[in-house]
């Protein structure tokens, strides 16, 4: 019960510090979430169904405190969860040395799905809800690459501290494996 | 066996898509409002905390970062120095210029304005969510609406949700702020908006009006709540509507939001 408790207060406060400390370090556009680093971290070294509960969790605060659409970062979360792990299942054989390169793989190509999947569920919503075309608003432009660059490179900061996470959630999960 | 394994996660899988679908495309407007006033409360004064510390750590490490730039610049300056202790005199008559332009063109002085000060909470300022809370709400007589402004009287957006002790501003950028505009230069009206992928435009502006690179805009003072004289932004680029109907000018704002701090509400004109 703990450790659950201090699970969503991690998420939680992941959150607050993307959009009020974080957000402060506007780079090209690009502020860095810790949220989705630490949801595609999660997803590549855990199975699915142990972090989904979380991912979704942690997408709903997301919506909750940044007055976007609400259920659009739950969604992106969820499906952004399922392909990391997913893929890396299929890839898992790859030896243990390349597996910090596979990770940084997946940070930058989730980073780059999460900014299209967010692009995609604004304009479809715009067009059903309001019946606006947003045409100058595209699915994929060249700086989202910067900002998954930029997650990245962030990612590669904090990775000790996600390592501590994931023991945490490993810990938490024995009696879900048993 | 292991076959309907796989159908049955495939139809959990469709069953919680379909969910965040309805969540997504059917929730009626403001459905989850008091959730989010009760998240918001809770996470006030920690929000209000990592605010300051972030913004506090960027001027540093951009402090840290031009520390290089300083000395060039520290030799500029005591050349710019001496060139404008010349200027100063020259400036003094263009203030009391300056004041009298600011009359004739309307601009609205701050002192006119009921002004509830407010700092920065949180914010997002990326293309698809253009907004920052704010650390005042319906307590401190906030209400949906209301301009917001920079201590310059540069407007930056209108308070588009109202919690208890915090509030949502949407910025001009955002495609649900309107604001009724007017070119400073040439009086012609029209509707400045946010638009994806351009930033902000002022739209429906007749065929026949003129708008001129560099012009200023400011608010015309039409529609509720909103006074004349408010600045804008200054003319970008002028481009004509897709239905060739309007012209559409697009704004550069005059403030950075990423490094806002400390805004004001306006709650009444004096």
């Amino acid at each position: 019960m703990k450790k659950n408790i201090l699970i969503l207060f991690i998420f939680f406060l992941s959150v607050i510090l993307d959009v009020s400390f974080f957000s402060n370090f506007l780079i090209l556009g690009y502020a860095p979430s810790f949220t989705l680093a630490l949801v595609i971290y999660l997803s590549f070294e855990m199975d699915f169904s142990s972090v989904v509960v979380w991912v979704v969790l942690g997408g709903l605060f997301w919506d909750l405190i940044s007055f976007d659409i609400f259920g659009t970062h739950a969604l992106i979360f969820f499906l952004i969860s399922f392909a990391v792990s997913f893929i890396s299942k299929k890839i898992l054989s790859a030896p243990k040395f390349s597996r910090p390169f596979l990770i940084l793989g997946f940070v930058f190509l989730g980073t780059l799905l999460n900014s299209i999947l967010l692009a995609l569920i604004f304009k479809v919503y715009f067009w059903i809800r309001e019946g606006k075309m947003l045409n100058n608003f595209h699915i994929f432009e060249k700086e989202y690459f910067y900002g998954a660059f930029l997650e990245t490179i962030f990612f590669l900061l904090l990775y000790s501290f996600m390592r501590r996470v994931k023991k945490l959630f490993e810990k938490q999960m024995i009696p879900y494996i048993k | 066996m292991s076959q309907k394994y796989l159908s049955s996660k495939i139809i959990k899988f469709s069953v919680v898509l379909l969910i965040f679908v309805f969540l997504i495309f059917l929730n009626p407007k403001g459905f989850f409002s008091p959730f989010r006033n009760v998240f918001l409360w809770v996470a006030y004064p920690f929000q209000k905390a990592s605010y300051f510390l972030g913004s506090k750590t960027a001027e540093t490490f951009y402090f840290i970062g031009s520390i290089s730039e300083i000395k060039n610049e520290n030799q500029n300056l005591i050349k710019e120095n001496n060139s404008l202790l010349s200027k100063i005199a020259s400036l003094e008559s263009e203030k009391r210029e300056n004041e009298k332009l600011r009359k004739e063109l309307g601009l609205a002085p701050r002192e006119k304005f009921d002004l509830e000060t407010a700092f920065v909470m949180a914010q997002n300022n990326q293309e698809t969510g253009n907004w920052l809370e704010i650390s005042k709400g319906s307590s401190d007589g906030i209400r949906e609406g209301m301009p917001v402004i920079v201590s310059d009287g540069i407007l930056v957006g209108r308070i588009g949700e109202v919690f208890g002790s915090s509030s949502r501003v949407n910025l001009l950028l955002d495609p649900t702020s309107f604001v009724n505009a007017i070119d400073l230069e040439t009086g012609s009206k029209g509707i400045v908006r946010g638009e994806f992928g351009l930033g902000i435009v002022m739209d429906l502006v007749d065929q026949g009006e003129a708008l001129n690179q560099g012009d200023l805009i400011t608010t015309s003072g039409l529609g509720e709540g909103m006074p004349k004289g408010l600045l804008i932004g200054k003319i970008q680029e002028i481009k004509i509507s897709e239905d060739k109907l309007f012209q559409q000018a697009v704004i550069s704002p005059r403030v950075r939001y990423s490094r806002l701090e400390t805004v004001f509400v306006i709650k009444n004109q004096k």
